[in-house]
């Protein structure tokens, strides 16, 4: 008698704590009810979870605009990659597709612009001159990193051995964290919520002693 | 004599560096929109990132002494407005009005440290008297300044709005969107009182800009449900502009929009990088910009405003054969062309085959 009211005692506690575990993995584990889940109300218009972002295709005949008759295209270019026209490059120091698709909506307005403590914080920046690494709180977007960068900056890991040590993953940082080798917002934000730690803004590493720096920084 | 040599490599340096920042050369082809030898509407005429961009002729001394680069930039510009011989940029950057002085040519902020301070700017418009109507999500007030940008009164408080991030006005009515209310309120522009209250979480889906036609129509950007919703002066729905998808007449990301005389609407989209014009019933007449760094080509672009009272300073920037009717101002918030000023204009050369 004794044991069995322990035993459920127990049990509750148990069901408890894997309940909390299993809330706060829930949390983490996917794209609804995380600040990305755009089916804000109840009566949610569309209920389509992935619109804001990801733009179904549409094939609809649409007339040609009035004051323009000889197009070649009826789709217009989302989050265009910037090629400098001299160069015939893409643009480098200034945000690149899909940080743009980002940036579309954390404008300040529509979504914070910049992440940060309230201490001072860590802003983004997307440096016209983009020349290293410059000692206050701003970290550089969209810019390659390669092993090109990791001669010039002794105290960076190369991104094309060094492990990411994301969450699940046994690859590299290349791999795991770059787009087409350059850091953008993804590299270090997980927008759906899948491996994001919990707690953080959406980060793909815990921030708490520098993990997430240490990944690439070698200090 | 070590001084000597001091300001002579000092001189060489200067001269250095006058040669790397002379200004780009104008581009030799007109951007047209459309392109000849179909009748274009729109001439891309420049841009503006700085006051070097305003052609002030500084004395060669100055220019010597200073070279280009003491010169005031624009930041982050989010929304722009317009009166005679001004533009006003709201610069995300530094958080407040710059003052772009056409006459002078100089760039300069509205300076308030006291009532007029503001915390988080967003949408700004102008009217016709020269005043400046600025929506502030920190304040959550309009604060409006005089045609001398002192500080004039505020609009609403804490217990009306939430988080108010545009504001368009006309005639008596002063119409401010709210992007956490989701509403559209009409207030009274001398009593400052609160006639209407439109929308709430069922009606908008995070709404961020709010314009007016020539005849009072209040035309509201509903971004995440990726339309232009158009109300008649008072309110009253009058149907939606546009529809979800990457198709001409399409929107995925709208934001700024703006009226001409003829109640022609303009839309600027983040996402496509373009501004789309409808007519009044709603049909795609043209759009223009495109992602890009080129001449015309937009970056991330948010604001839009229509003016026609400045087309004098820019007419030489202009085709000879167009003759500018008003000017078109889209801000980039990020590469390297800030404000970009188009000409909405008449072909007045030789007869094009395309007609």
């Amino acid at each position: 008698m004794f044991i069995s009211v322990n035993m459920k005692k127990i049990m509750a506690l148990a069901i408890g704590i894997l309940f909390f575990l299993f809330s706060q993995i829930a949390w983490s584990w996917g794209i609804i009810g995380s600040p990305h889940d755009f089916r804000k109300y109840p009566l949610d218009r569309s209920g389509e979870i992935c619109l804001p972002c990801h733009v179904p295709q549409k094939t609809m005949t649409l007339p040609d605009p009035l004051w323009n008759l000889n197009l070649a295209t009826q789709t217009y270019i989302m989050y265009g990659r910037t090629f400098h026209p001299a160069e015939g490059k893409v643009e480098n120091s200034h945000p690149d597709g899909i940080t743009k698709k980002c940036l579309s909506c954390h404008d300040g307005i529509i979504a914070p612009e910049a992440y940060g403590s309230n201490t001072g914080g860590l802003s983004f920046r997307f440096d016209r001159d983009f020349t290293g690494i410059i000692p206050d709180n701003n970290h550089p977007v969209s810019f390659i990193y390669d092993t090109a960068l990791v001669a010039k900056y002794s105290d960076l890991y190369d991104p094309s051995t060094r492990l990411s040590g994301v969450a699940g993953s046994s690859g590299t940082i290349s791999a795991d964290m770059l787009f087409s080798n350059r850091v953008e917002c993804s590299s270090c934000h997980d927008v759906h919520n899948t491996r994001a730690v919990p707690g953080t803004k959406l980060l793909v590493k815990d921030s708490a002693g520098s993990v997430l720096c240490l990944t690439c920084h070698n200090k | 004599m070590k001084t000597g040599i001091f300001i002579f490599s000092m001189l060489i340096m200067c001269m250095g560096c006058a040669s790397i920042h002379e200004k780009p050369v104008v581009q030799p082809v007109p951007v047209f929109y459309p392109a000849l030898p179909e009748r274009p509407r729109l001439q891309f005429l420049r841009s503006i990132s700085g006051e070097g961009d305003l052609e002030k002729k500084n004395s060669a001394f100055h220019e010597f002494i200073f070279g280009r680069g003491n010169e005031q930039l624009l930041g982050k510009p989010y929304d722009v407005a317009a009166a005679k011989g001004k533009i006003y940029v709201m610069d995300r950057l530094y958080k407040r009005i710059v003052i772009i002085d056409l006459t002078s040519r100089t760039m300069s902020f509205i300076d308030d440290n006291g009532n007029g301070r503001l915390d988080d700017p967003a949408g700004i418009c102008v009217s016709e008297e020269d005043i400046k109507y600025v929506a502030d999500m920190q304040r959550k007030q309009v604060v409006a300044f005089d045609n001398k940008n002192r500080f004039l009164k505020t609009y609403g408080s804490r217990e009306v709005f939430e988080k108010p991030v545009d504001v368009a006005v006309h005639g008596k009515r002063i119409y401010v969107v709210d992007m956490k209310k989701e509403q559209l309120f009409i207030l009274d522009k001398d009593s400052g009182q609160v006639l209407e209250t439109i929308g709430g979480k069922d009606e908008f889906f995070k709404p961020s800009h709010v314009a007016v036609g020539p005849s009072g129509n209040v035309f509201v950007t509903d971004t995440f449900h990726f339309v232009i919703r158009k109300f008649s002066p008072e309110g009253r729905s009058l149907g939606n502009i546009g529809f979800l998808g990457d198709q001409i007449g399409g929107f995925v990301r709208p934001k700024g929009a703006s009226l001409d005389n003829k109640g022609r609407l303009y839309v600027v989209d983040a996402a496509f990088e373009n501004v789309q014009i409808f007519n009044d019933r709603g049909q795609i007449l043209l759009f223009f910009g495109g992602p890009g760094t080129g001449p015309g080509n937009l970056y991330l672009p948010a604001g839009i405003a229509v003016d026609y009272s400045n087309t004098a300073f820019f007419q030489k920037f202009a085709d000879p054969d167009f003759k500018l009717e008003y000017l078109v101002y889209v801000t980039n918030m990020f590469g390297r062309n800030m404000l970009n000023v188009y000409g909405f204009g008449h072909w007045t050369g030789t007869s094009l085959p395309a007609e």
